[in-house]
């Protein structure tokens, strides 16, 4: 059963305020090494440097958005498997199909709670200790 | 009259769509006006100035306090989701660049003196998310006793505001609370598409 503060966590969004809301949703969770990326473009430079064990990514980004980045990712075998939730909002609700396609692991419908946040990671990376 | 003219016609026959409390429209037709009437809840009307297309928002904190915790509490949670909502829909609609998003904010009314001020929250919460995220408000038109009716066209970024009389800003008001109330911060939708 992994431990929340044990797993690392990448998330990515162009908006501070959804960054810091996750941020504090995940601390709720237990989670303690958290990064940040602004961009998908910022979120690769940053998963070249490290190894993360979850990616928590907004769809809608400038530059590369989340469906780039995750396509990027499932491309190369250093991260074709790295676990990958998709935060989206309720508009791109059909567009989640389109993730499923590229590889992603689940999804989360923005506005989310702490709740739906833990079920939707633990689908991921199993029940946290 | 023709086809082709009666269908020009149609098309440039104004349209008024009203943006009700939970809504965010966006358009880029010139006959197109969003109409919303303000209470204690926020529009913000965004708009790309290059590609002329705009939209507007209308929501309402109705829990929000100053303290850091409920900085990122439900309330927070839902308003930064309808913020980023518009500004999206508008950069997907436009050129993708910030940089070219005009924002104009409204509402945030105290009608009700026997209520908390709801409104000042709402005031507080858009300046800090405006701020944090990088943007100048173009206008703005917000607080005082009063409701509002705004009107705004989304490819020129006229907005037009009208303030009401009172009796008409409570009974705004307490519809806008009874709203609020019966809103789940994401009792998500999600869970009708199981797929993992």
């Amino acid at each position: 059963m992994p431990k929340a503060a044990s797993i690392n966590v990448l998330i990515v969004d162009d908006q501070q305020s959804m960054r810091g809301i996750c941020k504090y949703i995940l601390g709720q969770l237990g989670f303690k090494d958290i990064t940040e990326a602004k961009s998908g473009r910022d979120a690769l430079g940053k998963i070249e440097k490290d190894k993360f064990d979850l990616i928590i990514s907004d769809w809608n980004m400038p530059d590369i958005d989340g469906l780039t980045l995750l396509k990027v990712l499932r491309k190369h075998p250093k991260t074709s498997k790295m676990p990958f939730i998709m935060a989206t909002g309720r508009s791109d609700k059909e567009q989640v199909q389109e993730a499923i396609t590229a590889g992603v692991n689940n999804y989360i419908i923005k506005p989310f709670d702490a709740g739906t946040m833990k079920k939707r990671i633990e689908a991921v990376i199993g029940a946290l200790a | 009259m023709s086809l082709r003219k009666s269908t020009q016609a149609t098309i440039n026959k104004p349209v008024v769509t009203t943006v009700h409390q939970g809504d965010c429209h966006v358009s880029a037709m010139q006959n197109v006006t969003f109409s919303t009437v303000l209470g204690s809840c926020i529009a913000a009307c965004v708009r790309d100035t290059q590609a002329k297309v705009g939209g507007m928002n209308h929501f309402l904190l109705a829990e929000q306090s100053g303290s850091a915790k409920d900085r990122f509490g439900a309330s927070a949670r839902y308003g930064a989701y309808a913020m980023e909502e518009l500004i999206n829909m508008v950069l997907k609609k436009g050129t993708g660049l910030k940089q070219n998003l005009e924002i104009k904010v409204f509402g945030g009314g105290k009608i009700n003196s026997a209520l908390n001020d709801v409104g000042a929250s709402n005031i507080v919460f858009v300046h800090k998310f405006l701020s944090d995220e990088g943007y100048k408000i173009a206008s703005e038109d917000m607080g005082g006793n009063f409701a509002r009716r705004v009107l705004f066209s989304p490819t020129s970024g006229r907005a037009r505001v009208k303030r009401l009389d009172s009796e008409t800003g409570q009974n705004i008001v307490s519809k806008e609370i009874a709203f609020a109330g019966k809103q789940k911060i994401a009792k998500p939708a999600d869970d009708d598409i199981e797929l993992f």
